[in-house]
């Protein structure tokens, strides 16, 4: 097996496909050594391809049990799940650093706050969908990916070697040569943390705003309000009681509107995203994990925003290509030569993801010199065929898809 | 004559302080079990438990002799009684300030998508939901209460919470439809939209924050009406009443332990339902707006209804303090040059309640001209400074002369909060107020036809010929009117009856008429998701039918459309939906533009 070998000054981000998920690693030459910074390693559960466990035997036989940085962008399923499965492997890989959004930090108060409401509205939701069985796949699929991270969670804080340095990274931070890796500048672009993002990203709920489910589940929230003697039922309310069928249209009204709570739920995590612009001798890398335009928002709308959009030459498209995660406004901004554009992408378990119209835009923005990760057919999943030949600066590899910069 | 009826001035978490148990006057009615009257209807069901709980009728002679019940938070028959009257006393003071009766034309479910043909509530019933706004003070369990058009109604939520998001410590239970603020701010909402219906389409990020703002300043003014906390705040203030907090009533030593009046206090007349935020952790923003010094390129920054909404609240507020101050320099140079100390703590008590008579007169001006601007609102696409042209010119006809220079300090405050009016020349009085009309251009309006020889005898509703009469008129003068060719809609046509500052009454008859157009998304391709762009005008009349005023919108306005397209974008791109939304249909985006209230309070 070739290990990398790259030109001085040059570098490699390799895209994996794993399915519905994002996982990348990018490699930098260092005087004969190289330096590797994996970004994410994670697959929905509804859009496996059965290949994550290969992946992360080769991101540890490339890093040859090293890597400079681990990247966590936000804690959705599909972006860190991988560390759960592999974490034997993982154990085994010597980690200098691991970059997770400040919304992480265990010691931030408002943070754990935040986090741990969310949790809990995650939960009651779940427990809804399941005790009211409800059958609407894309609203399942949302709320699965929003569950049962603990163990990625813990492989990423513990359960790597060497016992890296844990980051919790907010808007406006610099840094140069992290972990070792020289020529290496970082600016953090997201998430913020201002007030007014994290009242935002503050779903206001009572403990109590899930319908009772129809069959008795036992339910802890529930609120008797007053003594049983003020209690009447229809007819002992009197005349003036509703109908029947107003009854139902209020209780249709106030019931929880799920669908609204759990996209509002994803959207809210998708905006924790670390958003990070890794410059390398010329190269200018944008990494905005799945932010969507709240966390866009923030930076795009501030000073200098358009030189740095600028300057970008590889931009990993946010959210699988989603409709709106990619504001176009930004996608206006990149015009720098030589732009490429990474999608790692599925049209399983959405079929509204990537958003054709973003390909599309995509594609005219880099003039072609766009590769989605679908390209790379897998015997389990949803293939795309390629049409024409693959955009220059690509090679495309048994489960994935390298990008090399020529010095 | 007037019912009165006790109330919590504030919200149960206040206890006895500060005058919270009051007693309100309303226009007394004959009430039937719910409380149900005229206009409102209090109707306890419980959509969450899908029961009801027992209606109180406060024509019993027990309670009537007695003011109602007294303030519990463990009796619904209580929170009937208070929703019932907040809301109607909330009614009140709009009826009051725009001089005319405000009947609800709710949507009645048969005339919807629903079934077809007869009224939805069994036929015994005195409750009809077309010309009721309907009441539920226990709708939900939930931490919100909100205004539904398509239910004609108000819900209220409880629920249970730990204090200011804390994960463990005991629960409280919060209702909140025993919190005034809440009570009086969603009934705003239900006023705004019988008056102006097509508020709830967005035409800009201003149009929720508008919302938001104006029942928030209504429920504001109301706080000035209660006495003894009015008296409190400015002897706590030393008569300053704008300041945030209040001095303790007593100073704290340096050290050891310190007692409950030795600590600091939010001033409470400026904040709004205060269990709730406190149980909810939120509503910061407005706080932070009125205690903050004005920037006035912040508001250009917000997007958040909530957070812009405040800055209009924070606006309003700082002319009203800069008037109250001003009114009564005298007094306080009076109490000076006798010696009488201003510090916190030291108002004489006359001092105190002469201060409070100024204070409680100027907060009724200012609740009546907020009330009253809105007859001058223009019909769709409500701006910030839309709002303040309305203000300025109902001062104007309210009191020409100003002696306390009211709009100059009005004009100010918006000013130096960035809000800025569209069109205008400059900020002077005369160039925001309205234009008046040029009554040369357009013929005047022959009242007789529209209001038939019946009038004023059986002012319910102009029948159809008199609807006919006046859109022809409309038509026919559109241009002069500051409308576009095309069709149009008139609607709400109200007469109003004021009293001048003079004496004389001042007959006047407000109508609006709408306008409307489809466009797409992205001009250059029709595909992209279709919207409704709307225009249309405000007209009034005067006691002859001549325009005074043709407040517009014009439908062929660039700018506007172009604003209300960057708007719609960032909402389509906000919505958290989007990514999962079948490509196959176009993206619901009209109904994304449309405020939902309930989403709206809930913050999502």
């Amino acid at each position: 097996m070739n290990h990398t070998s790259l030109a001085p000054n040059a570098l490699r981000v390799r895209m994996y496909r794993v399915g519905f998920g994002d996982c990348f690693l990018i490699s930098f030459p260092d005087e004969g050594r190289h330096h590797h910074i994996l970004v994410d390693c994670g697959v929905h559960a509804a859009g496996q391809v059965g290949t994550l466990g290969q992946v992360v035997e080769n991101v540890l036989e490339e890093c040859q049990g090293s890597l400079a940085v681990v990247v966590a962008s936000h804690t959705h399923q599909d972006h860190i799940s991988g560390f759960a499965e592999g974490r034997d492997l993982f154990g085994k890989i010597k980690v200098g650093q691991v970059w997770m959004p400040w919304c992480e930090d265990p010691h931030d108060r408002a943070a754990v706050r935040l986090r741990q409401k969310h949790l809990a509205i995650i939960q009651a939701l779940s427990e809804h969908l399941l005790a009211t069985n409800q059958k609407n796949p894309a609203l399942l699929s949302v709320v699965q990916n929003l569950l049962g991270n603990d163990e990625a969670l813990r492989v990423l804080r513990r359960g790597f070697r060497g016992s890296p340095e844990m980051r919790y990274l907010r808007a406006g931070e610099r840094f140069s040569a992290p972990a070792g890796v020289a020529g290496l500048s970082v600016e953090v672009l997201g998430p913020p943390d201002d007030e007014s993002f994290l009242s935002r990203m503050d779903l206001p709920t009572g403990e109590r705003f899930l319908t009772p489910p129809a069959h008795g589940v036992a339910d802890r929230h529930w609120v008797e309000p007053f003594s049983s003697t003020f209690k009447a039922t229809r007819r002992e309310y009197g005349k003036n009681a509703l109908s029947p069928d107003e009854e139902k249209r209020m209780r249709k009204a106030v019931a929880l509107d799920t669908e609204g709570l759990a996209f509002a739920l994803d959207s809210v995590l998708n905006n924790t995203s670390l958003v990070l612009l890794l410059s390398f001798h010329g190269q200018c890398l944008l990494f905005p994990g799945d932010a969507q335009w709240g966390n866009w928002q923030a930076w795009l709308e501030a000073d200098g925003a358009d030189e740095r959009l600028d300057r970008v030459t590889l931009f990993k498209v946010p959210h699988h290509g989603s409709g709106n995660a990619t504001p176009k406004r930004a996608l206006r901004a990149m015009t720098g030569q030589g732009l490429t554009a990474l999608v790692s992408t599925q049209t399983k378990p959405w079929s509204s993801i990537p958003h054709v119209r973003l390909l599309d835009a995509l594609s005219r923005q880099t003039r072609g010199r766009v590769a989605r990760s679908d390209w790379v057919p897998v015997s389990a999943g949803p293939n795309v065929r390629r049409a024409g030949r693959l955009p220059k600066g690509f090679t495309q590899g048994e489960f994935w898809m390298d990008w090399t910069t020529t010095a | 004559m007037n019912r009165s009826l006790k109330v919590y001035a504030f919200d149960p978490s206040q206890g006895r302080n500060l005058g919270n148990h009051m007693t309100v006057q309303v226009p007394y009615e004959t009430l039937r079990p719910g409380p149900i009257g005229q206009r409102i209807a209090v109707i306890d069901y419980d959509a969450s438990n899908g029961r009801y709980y027992r209606p109180v009728d406060l024509d019993a002679v027990e309670l009537l002799l007695q003011n109602g019940l007294d303030p519990s938070a463990v009796n619904p028959e209580f929170h009937q009684q208070m929703v019932y009257a907040v809301a109607w006393e909330t009614v009140t003071a709009f009826e009051n300030a725009l001089g005319r009766e405000v009947r609800w034309r709710f949507p009645r479910p048969a005339e919807g998508r629903f079934r077809k043909g007869r009224k939805e509530t069994p036929p015994e019933s005195a409750v009809d939901e077309k010309t009721h706004l309907r009441i539920f003070p226990h709708g939900m369990q939930a931490a919100n209460a909100y205004y539904s058009r398509e239910l004609g109604a108000l819900l209220f939520g409880y629920f249970e919470t730990r204090p200011d998001g804390a994960i463990d410590g005991p629960k409280q239970r919060v209702f909140t439809c025993l919190s005034h603020d809440i009570v009086a701010h969603e009934t705003t909402h239900a006023l705004v939209d019988v008056l102006r219906s097509h508020y709830v389409y967005s035409g800009g990020p201003d149009t929720a924050a508008f919302h938001e703002a104006f029942a928030d300043i209504i429920a504001l003014f109301q706080h000035f009406s209660v006495k003894e906390a009015l008296l409190d705040t400015i002897q706590r203030t030393g008569g300053l009443l704008h300041r945030v907090d209040l001095e303790p009533e007593a100073k704290p030593g340096a050290a050891g332990p310190r007692i409950q009046v030795e600590r600091d206090a939010k001033n409470p007349l400026i904040e709004l339902a205060r269990q709730f935020g406190v149980a909810m952790g939120m509503r910061q923003a407005l706080r932070s707006a009125l205690g903050r010094v004005p920037e006035p390129d912040l508001l250009a920054r917000l997007s958040e209804p909530h957070e812009r909404g405040a800055i209009l609240v924070a606006a309003v507020f700082d002319a009203f303090f800069s008037s109250y101050l001003r009114r009564t320099r005298d007094l306080m140079r009076i109490a000076r040059a006798g010696g009488s100390g201003l510090s916190p703590g030291d108002l004489h008590p006359d001092l105190a309640e002469r201060l409070a008579r100024e204070a409680a007169k100027v907060a009724s001006h200012f609740l009546k001209m907020c009330i009253r601007a809105l007859d001058y609102c223009p019909p769709v696409d409500i701006t910030f400074g839309d709002f303040l042209r309305a203000l300025v010119t109902v001062d104007r006809d309210l009191v020409p002369e100003d002696n306390y220079r009211y709009r100059d300090t009005l004009i100010e405050a918006f000013q130096s909060r960035g809000i800025r009016s569209e069109d205008v020349t400059s900020v002077s009085e005369g160039a925001l107020a309205w234009e008046p009309f040029d009554s040369t251009s357009a013929a005047p309006v022959r009242l007789a036809e529209v209001l038939g020889p019946r009038y004023p005898a059986d002012r319910r509703s102009l029948g159809p010929e008199a609807w006919r009469f006046l859109h022809g008129h409309v038509a026919k003068n559109a241009r002069a009117l500051g409308l576009t060719s095309g069709s149009l809609y008139v609607r709400g046509f109200a007469p109003s009856c004021r009293v001048e500052q003079n004496g004389r009454v001042r007959q006047e008859y407000v109508f609006l008429v709408h306008q409307s157009r489809v466009e797409a998304l992205d001009p250059k391709d029709s595909a992209s998701p279709p919207f409704v762009f709307r225009g249309g005008a405000t007209i009034i009349l005067d006691e002859a039918g001549r325009v005074r005023y043709s407040i517009p919108k014009r439908l062929d306005d660039a700018v506007r459309l172009s604003r209300l397209r960057q708007y719609a974008e960032r909402v389509l791109s906000g919505w958290a939906g989007a990514p999962y939304a079948r490509s196959t249909k176009p993206l619901p985006l009209e109904d994304m533009l449309c405020l939902d209230f309930n989403l709206l309070h809930r913050g999502y």
